[in-house]
């Protein structure tokens, strides 16, 4: 049995995928947030907040394990359906530079409120992750997405990312799809705030800062925004890619801001992803700003493809 | 009334040091549709390019600047041909990821090979306060006070009255009408990039001076105020960026002065999130950008 729960690995090997688990359930909670037209930077915040909300209600409360991930769990919707809600009429880039202000200002403030421990950080949360709690969460995750991208909500939230005017056009409910969205992802990234807080015991005003929040999206940008298998990809591949850098611990952060800047500038698409014949890179998200693509373009992406081939190509 | 002029002038001052990041950022995005996150960090190489330059070389204030001068334009060309010229307009979300990471990249580039500690930052002028009337400002600051209003001022006039600010805005209203009725839109894109990278960097040089000691992670705090003067005042929009930037210096100040300091950073977000409601493109925006 105990087998069966650390899958036959040894404590270091549970550490890293424990980690890069975690990491996982945030990345497909961002990617599910951002194929909905919404292009999220504050997810890394969102998952400080629940860790600061599952800590709290621990350690105060005494909820137990479950009750800490549910309360966490909801701390991340809530907040992501506010914002999403306080965001509506914004799209594309600006949207992006909101959420990261609305990110950043969350960890300004955990930094400077001392019931939170200020920069010092939330301590004394009890350790009960254990490696199954990881691996089935990230399964469960990955079941609802795939299965909510297989229904007509999917396909309601893929046109919505691609072009929320045409898909308001065709009576889906614009608002709703971004709202629920945002809610979606963000309880993914409350689900892995809560893994998080109870496995190190800890939160700091770190988690919540902007190199959290860059190699979140680097996860999803690396492994191709168009697909949730990209960014389980993503954060499973740079997690361990870093531990096996641990020697070069300095250079790792600079390392990886010059890898994120060369993706994006190279194949925006990530590794895994695909692009539709003509179509810009990223451009489901430019909504409004996506202005010169030539009709011919617009037509031949999608003439081309079947449906189902259509859903996971250029919207990231 | 002593207090409230102090807690003004408090306002004034640390709006200044907005105004000055808010400033290029606005422009870059105005003129090449790149929302450059980055903006922030470039100002923390110029300071730290200044000191390199003031601690080995010699200490003349004026060597500072020159050297920061010289790094805005180096960055703002290196800028422009590995960034804005690859993706632009039609990509703004890869651009925008990309000034991520390099942003990322810059922080922790020179915390690397400068350290991660603060350091101290050598003084332009001799360290003297003013006093009138029992209100204090120290004349580091009224520098970066006087810098924020007169690079404002330079960058409004510039691009109102000069053929160069002409062109600029015709390429940041249309550039495909622009680049028809014959303006070098390549070239003028670089200039006005260039010049936004220079603005940031003699702003690092003020800022230096002003708080004494500079560390590599100090534009993470400044640049939320920047995205939120930048989206309040409605993106390129550059002389909204210097109205907005003392704005928000002064709302800061009277939020210490009168709640706490722990919701100085909250208030901004608060004035941000409620301009959104109203006018999602900001106070001084048009409602639709074209091209």
């Amino acid at each position: 049995m105990d087998a069966i729960l650390t899958l036959g690995l040894t404590p270091y090997w549970q550490g890293i995928v424990i980690v890069a688990g975690i990491a996982a359930i945030a990345a497909v909670g961002l990617q599910f947030t951002i194929s909905s037209g919404q292009f999220s930077l504050v997810h890394g915040a969102l998952v400080g907040a629940s860790s600061y909300t599952a800590g709290v209600v621990s350690v105060l409360f005494g909820f137990d394990f479950w009750s800490a991930v549910v309360a966490g769990i909801a701390a991340g919707a809530l907040l992501g359906a506010v914002i999403s809600v306080l965001l509506l009429r914004l799209d594309g880039v600006l949207f992006g530079l909101a959420t990261l202000a609305i990110g950043q200002a969350l960890a300004l403030f955990a930094a400077n409120n001392d019931f939170l421990g200020g920069t010092t950080g939330y301590n004394g949360v009890p350790l009960r992750t254990e490696l199954w709690h990881v691996v089935a969460g990230l399964i469960v995750a990955l079941a609802i997405v795939f299965a909510l991208r297989a229904s007509r909500v999917g396909l309601a939230l893929e046109a919505t990312g691609r072009d929320p005017v045409v898909a308001r056009s065709v009576g889906i409910p614009v608002g709703m799809i971004r709202v629920g969205g945002f809610a979606f992802g963000g309880a993914l990234a409350g689900l892995a705030g809560a893994l998080n807080v109870q496995y190190l015991s800890f939160v700091d005003p770190m988690a919540l800062n902007f190199s959290t929040e860059v190699q979140l999206l680097l996860f999803v940008v690396i492994g191709g925004m168009s697909t949730p298998v990209g960014a389980v990809v993503g954060a499973f591949g740079i997690t361990i890619a870093s531990e096996l850098l641990r020697f070069a611990q300095l250079d790792r952060a600079w390392i990886l801001g010059l890898l994120l800047m060369t993706v994006a500038l190279i194949r925006p698409q990530g590794l895994l992803g695909r692009r539709s014949v003509g179509a810009p890179p990223f451009a489901g998200a430019l909504g409004r700003f996506r202005s010169r693509r030539s009709p011919s373009a617009s037509a031949s992406d999608t003439d081309t493809l079947p449906e189902h081939e259509k859903s996971p190509t250029h919207a990231p | 009334m002593t207090e409230i002029a102090q807690i003004v002038l408090d306002g004034i001052a640390s709006g200044a040091g907005y105004v000055v990041i808010a400033l290029g950022f606005s422009l870059i995005f105005g003129v090449a549709g790149v929302l450059n996150v980055a903006h922030a960090d470039f100002y923390m190489v110029g300071a730290y390019a200044a000191l390199f330059a003031l601690t080995t070389w010699s200490a003349v204030p004026l060597l500072g600047l020159g050297v920061a001068v010289l790094t805005g334009v180096v960055i703002g060309g290196l800028y422009y041909v590995v960034v804005v010229r690859r993706v632009g307009h039609e990509q703004q979300l890869a651009a925008f990821v990309a000034s991520l990471g390099l942003s990322m990249f810059l922080q922790n580039f020179v915390a690397r090979i400068a350290g991660p500690d603060q350091k101290a930052f050598p003084s332009l002028f001799p360290r003297f306060t003013y006093e009138v009337g029992g209100v204090v400002l120290p004349q580091a600051q009224l520098v970066l006070i006087v810098a924020a209003v007169l690079l404002s001022a330079g960058v409004v006039v510039l691009l109102k009255y000069s053929p160069l600010g002409r062109n600029i805005r015709a390429v940041a209203a249309n550039s495909f009408v622009a680049a028809a009725m014959g303006v070098d839109v390549r070239r003028t894109m670089l200039v006005a990039v260039a010049l936004s990278c220079v603005v940031a960097t003699v702003g690092g040089v003020m800022i230096g001076n002003a708080q004494s000691t500079i560390t590599p992670f100090m534009a993470n705090s400044l640049s939320v105020k920047m995205f939120i003067v930048v989206l309040v005042a409605g993106a390129g929009s550059i002389g909204g960026a210097a109205v907005i930037g003392f704005a928000l210096g002064l709302l800061e100040s009277l939020t210490i002065a009168f709640f706490s300091s722990s919701y100085q950073d909250m208030v901004g977000l608060v004035a941000l999130l409620a301009v959104l409601l109203v006018r999602p493109a900001g106070v001084f925006g048009r409602a639709t950008r074209v091209g």
